[in-house]
């Protein structure tokens, strides 16, 4: 028997065939969007808005054409219910925001070494998707925002922010403005309004700062060096960053209403060994850079420029990120239902 | 009860081979085995065998825990059987376009379709224990090494019966079904709320690529990626619609617990599945549950 006809027996036959078609046209059948539709989207984004299909999935949610959806587990909806605080929708958001970059893809960096178009990429992503999702949670008349999980994700210059969060509303309280938002679980805003504070904002603290090294702080690390020793320059630099994203965190938090502290504070750091490209007639940098005509000192290392102008520096990386609930306290003991209401009402 | 063949039957090669193994054991079944022709079809035999309580030597299985299973207990309910469905899948083929966001439909319905079979065959096992509903379902996708494009679902829980006797079964006459854990269950319940059923929104996305002349545009600007955001806002989207119509379909008021699950399985960066699941609940009665009491636990849950 040829090769190609001894599996023939396994083919199914035609009225096999004919009933795995049948069976898979009893599910539901999934229609795609049209070009127009996505054009809308995009052109809706860019003018600030949500989708369409996000608008109409909440008005038709808030309007009981559809059930409505959580994030939150049981438990939590069991404190909500207890604090008369009720679900009405899920609200999202999502920006994905590219830092400005030369030809070949590489950050611009500022005169103080400090990627700024990244730190400017993040926060606008932040920004972004935390308004599109408020915006979710307006048109559902809601007074909060509870349980908002916040994504980030960084590829290459390109940052993505993305959050799912369920759209609350107090009995018997008039909506405000803007809502509020909290990274916090259901189970620990309640916690907090058992105690006379409230959940009030998200609030991001980064920065990113490349460093350049030479000789003096190489050495530190170097195989030769049989020394316990601190790499001290890179710490120091290192807590110049973690400064500069605290106080962004902190001003982050005053952008809206009163933040009196954090809770649920979370820290990324990262440190990793890249090259920096100095580029000739470069003004910039530390008062430790000497500028000597056809090359850089750095650290105690000479650095030539190359035939291109550019001098390739060894350096660190040095990254710092941090996420948190801003909270404010706005009585004292167990919040009533009078308390809620005027600090919602001072916000509008 | 259930007149089984012999084991040693099944277990033929010729027999098993064919493509088709559920219809073939549904034959086998229906020439050996006195059950009505259209009631579980998709079952194996081994399985029926399994979930046969008339034996005489049934004992119950389930993946609860102990808390789980007292808890159940106390909402009234009790375990029948570890229920399970699986399917193995071909995921077929679309072209996408590089420069264009486009849902994938052929990937996005071959990952329903393949969900719900493992979900109904999973009801049928519960079914055939004459259950009420299945709690602490796992729906889990794995991804075959020895065929390309082939994936397996495998639906999994705990087939559980309510001890009064009450109907807790879906508008459809079918078992509910939720993800909840034993101790949600029984918070939901007392909260006057039921399950109805697990309900689930899948859309496979095709993200654009960017040409060479828009990179060109971006050099030296700060600005969003407005085709990226697009593109995951409306997976995202039509992931949670499918979900609710669904929900909707069963007549349910709300779904709690909802995730959000993004992953690009096996088709690069630039597809995305993005897979919405929660339970569809609706109020049956009143709240049962006491005021809480304000606990703050001493230990470091970090530590």
């Amino acid at each position: 028997m040829p090769w190609f006809r001894k599996n023939k027996g396994d083919t199914p036959s035609a009225n096999e065939v004919q009933l795995s078609r049948a069976l898979q046209q009893t599910f539901r059948q999934y229609t795609a969007e049209t070009e127009q539709q996505m054009q809308r989207d995009r052109d809706a984004l860019d003018r600030g808005r949500i989708p369409e299909a996000a608008e109409l999935r909440v008005k038709r949610t808030v309007n009981r054409e559809l059930p409505w959806m959580s994030t939150l587990d049981i438990a939590d909806l069991y404190l909500a219910d207890e604090i008369r605080m009720t679900p009405l929708v899920q609200v999202t958001g999502s920006c994905y925001f590219q830092a400005a970059t030369d030809m070949n893809g590489r950050l611009y960096l500022d005169s103080n070494y400090d990627a700024a178009n990244l730190v400017h990429a993040y926060y606008r992503a932040k920004n972004d998707a935390v308004e599109r999702m408020s915006q979710e949670a307006s048109l559902a008349g809601a007074h909060a925002i509870v349980d908002a999980a916040f994504k980030f994700s960084r590829n290459q210059t390109v940052v993505e922010c993305s959050v799912i969060g369920t759209a609350v509303q107090f009995e018997g309280v008039r909506p405000g403005k803007t809502p509020l938002v909290s990274p916090l679980s259901g189970e620990e805003f309640y916690k907090l309004l058992q105690v006379g504070w409230i959940p009030v904002n998200y609030c991001l603290g980064y920065h990113w700062h490349c460093m350049p090294v030479g000789y003096r702080t190489r050495s530190i690390s170097s195989l030769w060096n049989f020394l316990n020793q601190e790499l001290t320059p890179v710490v120091e630099r290192f807590s110049d960053t973690r400064r500069y994203a605290i106080q962004q965190m902190v001003a982050d938090a005053r952008g809206g209403p009163r933040v009196d502290g954090f809770v649920g504070v979370s820290v990324k750091t990262e440190i990793e060994e890249t090259e920096l490209r100095i580029y000739a007639g470069y003004r910039g940098g530390y008062g430790a850079f000497n500028m000597m005509g056809n090359g850089i000192t750095i650290d105690g290392s000479f650095y030539p420029f190359g035939n291109e102008g550019v001098a390739e520096v060894p350096a660190y990386n040095l990254e710092f990120f941090a996420t948190g609930a801003g909270i404010a306290r706005i009585g004292t003991g167990r919040l009533t239902k009078e308390a809620l209401g005027t600090y919602l009402s001072s916000l509008n | 009860m259930l007149g089984m063949p012999e084991i040693s039957s099944l277990r033929n090669p010729e027999e098993c081979s064919a493509k088709w193994p559920y219809g073939r054991v549904k034959r086998m079944v229906k020439e050996a085995v006195p059950i009505d022709e259209n009631q579980y079809q998709d079952i194996p035999q081994d399985a029926l065998e399994r979930l046969n309580r008339e034996s005489g030597h049934y004992v119950f299985t389930s993946d609860l825990t102990v808390n789980e299973f007292v808890l159940v207990d106390e909402a009234g309910f009790e375990p029948l059987g570890m229920v399970m469905g699986s399917s193995i899948y071909h995921i077929g083929f679309q072209q996408s376009a590089w420069s264009k966001n486009q849902e994938m439909t052929v990937l996005s319905q071959a990952m329903y379709n393949a969900r719900e079979l493992a979900m109904s065959r999973m009801e049928e096992e519960a079914d055939a224990l004459k259950a009420d509903g299945i709690i602490g379902v796992r729906l889990e996708v794995k991804h075959a090494e020895w065929g390309q494009h082939l994936a397996e679902f495998i639906a999994i829980g705990t087939a559980v019966r309510s001890k009064d006797g009450t109907s807790h079964r879906t508008i459809k006459g079918k078992p509910f079904t939720s993800d909840l854990s034993g101790q949600d269950f029984w918070t939901l319940m007392k909260t006057g709320y039921r399950p109805v059923s697990l309900v689930m929104g899948s859309c496979v996305y095709h993200i654009a690529h960017q040409g060479m002349l828009q990179m060109l545009r971006q050099v030296g600007q700060n600005q969003e990626m407005t085709i990226y955001t697009q593109g995951l806002y409306d997976a995202r989207e039509l992931a949670m619609e499918r979900m609710q119509l669904e929900a909707a379909d069963l007549q349910a008021e709300g779904i709690v617990g909802v995730n959000l699950h993004e992953s690009s399985h096996q088709w690069g960066s630039h597809v995305i599945e993005f897979f919405a699941v929660g339970t569809a609940v609706k109020r049956f009665q009143e709240s049962q549950l006491a005021t809480p009491s304000l606990v703050l636990p001493l230990n470091d849950p970090g530590q």
